[in-house]
């Protein structure tokens, strides 16, 4: 099954317009995918998740969990910028006049972004899902003017800045090295939820991956945030590897 | 018979300005304004320097900030012990050594020998043990370290005035180099060590001297700040000195406010503010101390303010009251009392 939040459109989920969930197979295979579809409301409620787990028993189930939080945070640039240590990075050094914060501040930030992932790991496993693949979600892009061009059409972030007062036409992107900082900490933190409920994290295949960490160009698709069809698809080779060899 | 006494003031005589008619604004009164409209203050010191700035701010004075969580972390980045009360993350700063120290680390000067402590995943600050967000590795840091001092130095650039609450004589120091601990180690964070650490009593020569040289230190970033001395109420919560911890207080109380004098007599612009006689003197009222005649009330605090405000040629009249400072300034009054690394000290 592939199940989760708006980056498993990537992964050949449809985008879906009714309201219930529903379980439906997406391919025959072998192997055969399972999906739950339901519209697509900025996240996704209890109805849903107890879809999925009505249906997990025995199956492999890849969880994609958010992964646009660093995005909804800080994809314009706040002021005062800011950027912090993070292992892992691309690009550990530190951008010119940031304010440097401890990184167990911003872990402490998007602690509540990932709060329901392990009880919905723990919901499925009491309902006797196979195996977890807790996957990782699709890094950041690098282009700061691409992205802006998206995100002024995109009505997520359209209400988003109107809610803050912010003018779309005056900002600026935070730079991509803080952006992939972001996203390296969040795919830490779900690794970590992952392993800490028994389960396996999937990072995202270091071969959609520029040298500097970012998405590479050819994944992206047309909006500011989203991976496309071709980094899904990669995303499923290796997915069907660890379903039909057990591999992890 | 004519002598010098007949042409004092009444502020000169026990009867006249303390038995009766004493007042606080009266006893704060100096030559000169302590600050004017339009000055920017930066404070360090103890726990009790920590009350003092929601009242400075809620003043309308401009109080230097330069190490204060960016708007979106606000809510999460929350530090007990004073880290984000001051001007820059320092925490509170007992002792004048500890004061001087921190400035020949912000300028290059000092590097301590026991500069971190490392623990499970994290690497703790000897000299602000409290931090509620440590670092990870020795990367991280450094490099939250150096923004830190650099913050230090910058805070006190922009300052036109700096106060420094004398908190404590004792402290527990380094045998290496002298390094002074805010908080004995093994308390609030790291482990005592008796071949590493030793405690100091510092005494009003050595008060003295450190603070005229944190003072040279800063002017000589700063060379038009002035400063103002003022020596904390707030008695020992213990003592590691073998005496009795009322006796060990006074002594304290007693060389720094011998080191405050000392200072204000040598320097034309620094200051010294009576915050201690206001609190502990004879003629303050009962309820300026609580129950445990230690923390002092919000009241005491209130009239503290108010002469400080009445030293200041802020445009309002002298005897106007501090504006009142709204019920999360009281409760920060008992959260700075019960979150001093001291009060770690106490079992």
């Amino acid at each position: 099954m592939i199940v989760g939040d708006s980056h498993i459109v990537a992964l050949g989920v449809p985008h879906s317009t009714e309201a219930p969930p529903e379980f439906v197979l997406l391919e025959a295979g072998p192997p055969r995918i399972f999906t739950v579809t339901e519209k697509w409301m900025g996240s996704r409620g209890a109805e849903y998740w107890d879809m999925v787990a009505r249906h997990c028993a025995g199956r492999t189930v890849a969880l994609s969990w958010n992964g646009n939080q660093h995005n909804a945070s800080f994809l314009i640039a706040p002021e005062p910028l800011f950027d912090f240590v993070c292992p892992g990075a691309a690009t550990p050094a530190i951008h010119p006049g940031a304010v440097v914060l401890p990184a167990g501040v911003v872990r402490a930030y998007f602690k509540h972004t990932l709060w329901a992932l392990d009880r919905t790991i723990r919901l499925l496993k009491a309902h006797g899902v196979g195996r977890v693949l807790v996957l990782g979600t699709p890094a950041p892009k690098r282009d700061g003017d691409f992205i802006l061009t998206r995100i002024r059409t995109e009505a997520f972030f359209q209400d988003a800045a109107a809610a803050a007062g912010i003018d779309l036409d005056a900002v600026r992107i935070t730079p991509a090295s803080i952006r992939q900082k972001l996203w390296v900490l969040i795919q830490q933190m779900m690794a970590a939820i992952a392993v800490r409920e028994g389960t396996t994290f999937v990072p995202v295949p270091p071969d959609t991956l520029e040298p500097d960490g970012t998405l590479r160009r050819q994944y992206w698709q047309d909006d500011g945030t989203h991976a496309n069809r071709a980094y899904g698809a990669r995303v499923r080779q290796v997915l069907e590897r660890i379903a039909l060899e057990g591999a992890d | 018979m004519d002598h010098p006494y007949r042409s004092a003031p009444d502020r000169a005589f026990w009867a006249r300005a303390v038995a009766s008619g004493f007042s606080p604004a009266a006893l704060a009164r100096t030559s000169a304004p302590l600050l004017s409209r339009g000055e920017k203050l930066a404070s360090a010191g103890s726990c009790f320097a920590a009350n003092l700035v929601p009242y400075l701010e809620a003043a309308g004075i401009g109080y230097v900030r330069t190490e204060m969580p960016p708007p979106a972390f606000r809510d999460v980045y929350v530090e007990a012990f004073g880290y984000h009360r001051f001007s820059a993350a320092y925490g509170n700063i007992y002792t004048a050594r500890h004061l001087l120290q921190l400035l020949q680390r912000a300028l290059g000067m000092f590097r301590p020998a026991e500069d971190r402590w490392h623990g499970e995943d994290r690497v703790i600050d000897p000299f602000r043990p409290g931090l509620a967000f440590p670092a990870a590795s020795d990367t991280e840091f450094d490099v939250l370290t150096a923004q830190h001092l650099d913050r230090v130095i910058a805070a006190l650039r922009q300052a036109d005035v700096f106060v420094f609450t004398l908190g404590l004589t004792e402290a527990w120091v380094s045998r290496i180099d002298g390094a002074v601990f805010p908080a004995c180690p093994g308390t609030v964070a790291g482990a005592f060590d008796p071949d590493r650490h030793a405690l100091r009593n510092f005494t009003a020569a050595e008060t003295t001297a450190d603070l005229l040289a944190a003072f040279a230190l800063i002017r000589s970033v700063n060379p038009d700040i002035r400063f103002v001395l003022t020596v904390s109420p707030v008695p020992l919560v213990a003592t590691a000195s073998n005496d009795h911890v009322l006796a060990a207080t006074i002594y304290s109380k007693s060389v720094l406010r011998v080191a405050a004098q000392e200072v204000t007599l040598a320097l034309p612009h620094a200051r010294y503010f009576p915050a201690y006689e206001i609190v502990s003197g004879p003629q303050a009222p009962h309820d300026f101390y609580g129950a445990n005649r230690r923390d002092v009330s919000a009241a005491a605090i209130e009239v503290v303010m108010a002469a400080f405000l009445s030293a200041c040629d802020l445009g309002a009249p002298a005897d106007a009251p501090a504006p009142a400072p709204d019920a999360g300034v009281a409760l920060s009054v008992l959260i700075a009392n019960a979150e001093c690394e001291e009060e770690a000290s106490a079992p």
